[in-house]
């Protein structure tokens, strides 16, 4: 693909458009209320809508997988300064109703269960654990755990069943800025713009239309932190062995219960 | 390194048979039975935790340890000891659903909130940021040299009212690096003196001193403390007792002459427990006390907070 000049008109082109919508939602930074504008239709570049589509198609076609995913993410502290941490994930996802996925950070790291029946959540350095009925699919199951126990895996949006659906109501521009290199894997680098973030999504190019690195940018809040995943290792014939579902605890850990949003506001 | 899944799967099978044969492979057992995530818990993450950090490692430990027979310490983590940044101790792991596309609007409500009680956040970031560094280069010299020691020592200083900001004062920056028990040669400037109990202390900028030996000691922040102001970085906390102010994990109330410091107010979630807490059993649920106050694990947001609970007794 060779349509750099051609792409650098269409965002010669398009950047007006964008320019004047960025505007139309960045009223808090004046400190004023939002006028009260009609939204403009979503802006997405049908290329962009193309890729995002076959990416979602394709994990939503396979019953299982695993992946590995290199992440960074920003704190920012109350002076304003921004900081960044590392960690890495883990996931495996055995359709309609398996998933583990484990996190492992500079912060702390955690092990998440489904099993179909109930979720499980358990920080090893604590000696403790949590865990509560769910649903029996895993859609369900996150939207429980997201609503009422207020977390979710990150990377959570690429386990439902349509994730293009999931995200596309949110997008309101969506550009492709080409192929680039991630890890030495050609990917399309795809950017979008949503009303409380913007991200990026660089999606592998050729037969196999998978997540190659992702970023999220907070852009409502102070100092704009970001949230990045660099994905490697998708396996899509993983032969997971059963027991990677069940919550494995060490002897002498405690259930505590979740709390849930209600009780914690 | 990650292993094909070849041989994860060989891995898998040996330590199976290994298994109902009898013999005990201790921890390599779990990893066994990953199947096909054997790779990652040999430890592909460790670049970063053996490395510059693993000093911080110590104060982890040391915050559970005292009564949790140490086991649990070594969660890897490098600075976790609870609520660094937020009211919850937060690793990173998708709390009110960061890390997700489609949960950005759950986040970013979340972050309202958090905006709403934490104007310090917003503004006059420059003036606390200017004070803090001013404050943090009169007492950088004896910085490293105390905290070095603190370290090896492992006392269970740490986490003590460090609910929102972590076991350091990180109100006088994250620069700063003042940890209980740190000793400094002379008092900030401003220093105000005080007498709480009988004792004498010192207190400037949210931080709270103690003589010691001719030196002066970064103390827990004694309940009953009058200040005539409260520290930077106060957010402001609605509780069933009525309004308190958390400045930095330190709870005050308003009184007739100043700010008392006072224990967290029962409905408060805090992310790690004062020194001195005992864990207790009541109807089959832990509680952890001080003879004061109780608190009740749980998992908030993905992280194990507490929440002050009224005595269960």
């Amino acid at each position: 693909m060779r349509p750099l000049p051609g792409l650098f008109v269409a965002l010669m082109v398009s950047a007006p458009a964008w320019t004047s919508l960025a505007h139309a939602q960045s009223p808090a930074a004046s400190g004023q209320p939002p006028a009260v504008t009609t939204t403009p239709p979503p802006i997405v570049a049908q290329q962009a809508d193309q890729l995002l589509k076959e990416a979602s198609a394709y994990l939503a076609s396979a019953d299982q997988f695993t992946f590995h995913a290199d992440i960074t993410f920003d704190h920012v502290l109350p002076s304003g300064q921004k900081l960044q941490f590392s960690a890495s994930e883990d996931v495996a996802l055995l359709r309609p109703g398996r998933l583990y996925v484990e996190w492992s950070g500079d912060l702390g790291n955690r092990q998440f269960w489904y099993d179909g029946t109930s979720v499980t959540l358990y920080d090893p350095s604590s000696p403790f654990y949590a865990t509560e009925s769910a649903p029996a699919d895993i859609d369900s199951m996150l939207d429980k755990v997201l609503s009422q126990l207020d977390f979710s895996p990150p990377l959570s949006d690429f386990l439902y069943a349509r994730p293009y659906d999931r995200v596309r109501a949110n997008i309101q521009f969506g550009i492709d800025l080409g192929l680039n290199e991630v890890d030495g894997r050609s990917c399309h680098t795809l950017a979008f713009v949503e009303k409380n973030i913007d991200w990026q999504i660089w999606i592998q190019a050729g037969p196999q239309p998978i997540p190659c690195k992702l970023v999220i940018t907070y852009k409502t809040m102070p100092s704009q932190p970001q949230f990045s995943a660099d994905f490697t290792d998708w396996d899509f014939d993983p032969r997971i062995a059963a027991p990677v579902f069940t919550p494995d605890l060490p002897a002498g850990v405690q259930k505590i219960p979740f709390a849930t949003v209600s009780a914690a506001k | 390194m990650r292993m094909s899944y070849r041989k994860r799967l060989v891995a898998a099978l040996l330590a199976a048979t290994a298994v109902v044969a009898g013999l005990t492979l201790g921890d390599q057992k779990v990893a066994a039975f990953r199947g096909g995530f054997g790779g990652f818990h040999g430890g592909g993450f460790g670049g970063f935790h053996g490395g510059g950090f693993g000093g911080f490692g110590g104060f982890h430990g040391g915050g559970f340890g005292g009564f949790h027979g140490g086991g649990f310490g070594g969660g890897g983590s490098g600075f976790g000891d609870g609520g660094f940044f937020d009211r919850n101790s937060d690793a990173g792991f998708g709390r009110g659903g960061w890390g997700s596309v489609g949960s950005a609007g759950n986040f970013s409500d979340r972050a309202d909130t958090f905006q709403q009680s934490h104007p310090e956040a917003w503004s006059n970031a420059n003036t606390l940021q200017q004070n803090r560094f001013n404050e943090a280069n009169t007492l950088q010299a004896n910085r490293y040299n105390d905290v070095r020691s603190v370290q090896t020592n492992r006392q269970n200083y740490f986490n003590n009212y460090s609910g929102s900001w972590g076991g350091y004062y990180s109100g006088l920056g994250f620069g700063a690096g003042l940890a209980i028990g740190a000793s400094v040669a002379a008092l900030p400037a401003a220093a105000v003196a005080l007498s709480v109990a009988g004792s004498p202390y010192w207190y400037s900028n949210g931080v709270y001193y103690m003589s010691q030996g001719g030196q002066y000691v970064v103390a827990v922040p004694p309940a009953g403390a009058v200040v005539p102001t409260t520290p930077p970085s106060c957010s402001t906390v609605y509780a069933a007792s009525g309004t308190v102010y958390n400045c930095n994990g330190v709870f005050y109330s308003s009184v007739a002459n100043g700010y008392a410091v006072i224990p967290p107010p029962i409905g408060i979630l805090v992310t790690s427990l004062p020194a001195g807490t005992v864990d207790q059993t009541i109807d089959g649920r832990t509680y952890f006390t001080d003879d004061g106050a109780w608190y009740q694990p749980m998992y908030s947001g993905g992280s194990v907070t507490y929440l002050v609970v009224a005595n269960p007794t």
